[in-house]
């Protein structure tokens, strides 16, 4: 029942980085190539406690992720990292408005991200 | 900690080699039309996806570049300003860069030097600032913003969504923040690819051949031969059939569509019309037929000869096509498709075909030729393929690289293939280039002549039969033995005469099996001593000396482990 960090994204290079990154971290990590895919993932998948999504992808976005998720009980309270390259004020708002746990722009120091995640772990824990 | 293993270096490349491709394609296609919002957001998000991922890995001045051709695409995407030819043209001359980039990244895990990508960087910016200063936009652009969100985000405690003072009303916002996604994705399914060591493939394939060799020599084993044993003998075939289609399935691995070479050859086609001020246009056809991976590389350079010939010896130019009362645009087709066992790859052009004068005449010129020889029209097409037929001086003046049409037919050769030329003078040329499907298991019909065994390819047996008197006809001027075949003469090809063996002994004719084959110059008959069965072979090349043996393809290993001359039908005639 190890907790899972679910990293969506449709670029395997970010993937790739995320997941060893995380892992040499600690973490367990699973994998998914967009929106659709993140929510298939969170249905199989009941041991995940944080989900970290790129913004812009085919098929299913991370806004349209967060948003779906915010209508699933099991998924509603969630916390949910935008790892993203876009910066448009208006994207930023709408994520915090669907209660983005943060927005980091893309490529962001390893440090960085496993101090976050640390963070909302410790905060969900608590 | 932000170590970049090998892991991602190899995902970049391959990731970045699908994007770049992409991109280039999404390029040529705005080239011809002028692209719909969707192609244009297609574009942006390729250069995009390139630009976030080099960040990842540190890759600065690969990642610039991409990020000087997102601004410009930015200008079409969001201020509706029209892709014009300029800017294709820088944008597929950073294609080409990114491209090297990717190959340098593959080979040494290393960025782009920053200051050979400088200066294209430059003129995209500049091309970019002229573009934007012009009335059509009369907005900020987009990236200037952008730029002062970025430094607020990153320096601000990323743990909150940064509280940002904004103007504007909600709801316009929350529809502004659909994100993008590709259109009509909702049906896109992904195809997941493995990446694989082509080597690793090539050693799974000689083990099927051995594993095939091995299941004979238990099934056909002398002492499970001759006893009764029904069990066992459907039991093998069973084991048998299982081999065959694992070999059949490894050799399928090797498969890979044309259609990112046909794609590639867009570029070469557009780039020699450009050279040569003419209109060309580059039909595609068949681009979903799969060839096996190592011909695809391999005909590149062949295929890139091919079509700048076309585009600079085959197209008129426009003043010339119009006295002629053809279409202004020059059209070339580029096809491919499975033919048989074998692969047909096609460039057809419209232009003015081959002057058989002239070739004559240079033919002659460069001592190919005597000058009391009267060529047949198929002989002066054969000069084109003739090393020395063109000068280095017009290889590097009209075609670009040091690849003549020898080294074409060399290259088809080596892939047990062959170039047919044809070509009606004003109408346009046609290049063949024909080649088995695969290069490691071929049907054939195995044969035996004397002492020898002779493997040929299924595809080109179209009759065996026994000679009966009365059929053969002596050619009586040569001596040739020709056999009579319905309403044809076919002549007579002893595969031990083949090899200078002068012996005729059982060289009776009469009564005797004859294999007919197909052949590139039309039939010739086979006499045998023994069919011995059709069965997958498992090829393997001739090396050293043995590769000169005449009209042998390779040696192909049989399933009883014996050893057949694989031959290639088409030079039964020299």
């Amino acid at each position: 029942m190890d907790p899972k960090i679910l990293v969506v994204d449709d670029s395997m290079v970010v993937r790739t980085h995320l997941k060893r990154t995380l892992v040499a971290a600690g973490f367990e990590v699973i994998e998914a190539v967009d929106g659709v895919q993140a929510l298939e993932k969170l249905t199989e998948e009941p041991n995940v406690i944080l989900v970290v999504s790129d913004v812009n992808m085919p098929r299913m976005g991370g806004l349209e992720l967060l948003e779906r998720m915010r209508q699933v009980e099991a998924l509603r309270e969630m916390p949910v990292l935008m790892l993203t390259t876009e910066a448009q004020i208006e994207l930023v708002k709408r994520a915090k408005e669907l209660g983005a746990k943060g927005w980091m722009i893309k490529p962001l120091k390893a440090e960085l991200l496993v101090a976050t995640v640390r963070k909302l772990m410790a905060a969900k824990a608590a | 900690m932000n170590l970049i293993g090998e892991e991602e270096w190899a995902a970049f490349a391959e990731e970045a080699d699908t994007v770049i491709r992409e991109i280039e394609e999404a390029l040529l296609g705005m080239e011809r039309r002028a692209p719909n919002a969707e192609e244009i957001n297609a574009l942006y998000r390729g250069l995009h996806t390139l630009k976030g991922t080099s960040s990842f890995l540190s890759l600065d001045s690969f990642g610039h570049l991409a990020h000087v051709c997102e601004d410009l695409v930015s200008l079409a995407r969001d201020h509706g300003m029209a892709v014009d030819a300029p800017m294709l043209t820088l944008l597929l001359e950073a294609v080409d860069v990114l491209r090297q980039g990717v190959e340098r990244i593959r080979i040494e895990s290393a960025d782009l030097d920053a200051k050979a990508v400088e200066p294209l960087c430059q003129r995209i910016t500049v091309a970019f600032r002229a573009r934007r200063g012009s009335p059509a936009v009369a907005a900020p652009a987009p990236h200037e913003v952008h730029e002062v969100v970025e430094v607020a985000l990153t320096e601000a405690e990323v743990f909150e969504v940064p509280a940002i003072e904004d103007g504007g009303d909600a709801g316009a916002s929350a529809a502004e923040a659909r994100p993008r996604t590709r259109d009509g994705g909702a049906a896109e399914a992904r195809t997941e690819y493995l990446r694989i060591d082509g080597a690793k493939v090539s050693a799974l394939m000689d083990l099927a051949g051995e594993l095939g060799l091995a299941c004979s020599a238990v099934t056909r084993h002398p002492d499970v031969a001759s006893g009764d044993l029904e069990g066992f003998a459907s039991a093998a075939h069973r084991l048998e059939l299982l081999v065959r289609s694992i070999q059949t399935d490894l050799s399928a691995l090797r498969l890979v569509p044309v259609a990112p070479l046909f794609q590639r050859m867009q570029r070469v086609v557009r780039d020699a019309a450009l050279r040569t001020g003419k209109e060309v246009e580059l039909q595609v056809v068949g681009e979903d037929t799969e060839v096996d991976k190592v011909m695809l590389d391999q005909i590149q350079d062949p295929l890139v000869h091919v079509l700048r010939n076309a585009v600079d010896h085959g197209i008129e130019d426009a003043d010339e096509r119009a006295r002629l009362g053809k279409p202004a645009c020059g059209r070339i087709v580029l096809s491919a498709s499975h033919q048989g066992g074998e692969v047909v790859i096609g460039v057809r052009d419209d232009g003015r075909g081959v002057d058989r004068a002239r070739v004559l005449a240079k033919a002659r010129e460069r001592g190919l030729c005597p000058p009391s020889a009267a060529p047949s029209d198929a002989e002066i097409l054969d000069f084109v393929f003739l090393p020395g037929f063109s000068t280095k001086k017009e290889v590097d003046e009209l075609s670009g690289r040091g690849v003549g049409m020898d080294v074409v037919r060399t290259t088809v050769e080596s892939l047990r293939g062959h170039v047919h030329l044809a070509s009606r003078q004003g109408a346009g040329s046609q290049v063949k280039m024909t080649m088995p499907l695969t290069l490691a298991f071929v049907d054939a019909m195995v044969i035996r002549e004397g002492e020898r065994l002779f493997a040929l390819p299924i595809e080109k047996v179209f009759e065996v039969s026994k000679i009966e008197r009365g059929r053969l006809v002596t050619n009586s001027a040569d001596g040739h033995v020709l056999l009579r075949v319905r309403d044809t003469s076919v002549p007579v090809v002893w595969l031990h005469r083949f090899w200078g063996e002068k012996s005729d002994v059982g060289c009776e004719l009469e009564g005797r099996v004859v294999v007919l084959v197909q052949t590139l110059r039309g039939a010739v008959a086979l006499p045998v001593d023994e069919l011995i069965g059709n069965q997958q072979v498992m090829l393997k090349p001739l090396r050293g000396l043995l590769s000169t043996i005449r009209a042998a393809a390779g040696c192909g290993m049989l399933r009883t482990g014996d050893v057949a001359i694989a031959l290639d039908c088409d030079k039964l005639h020299d």
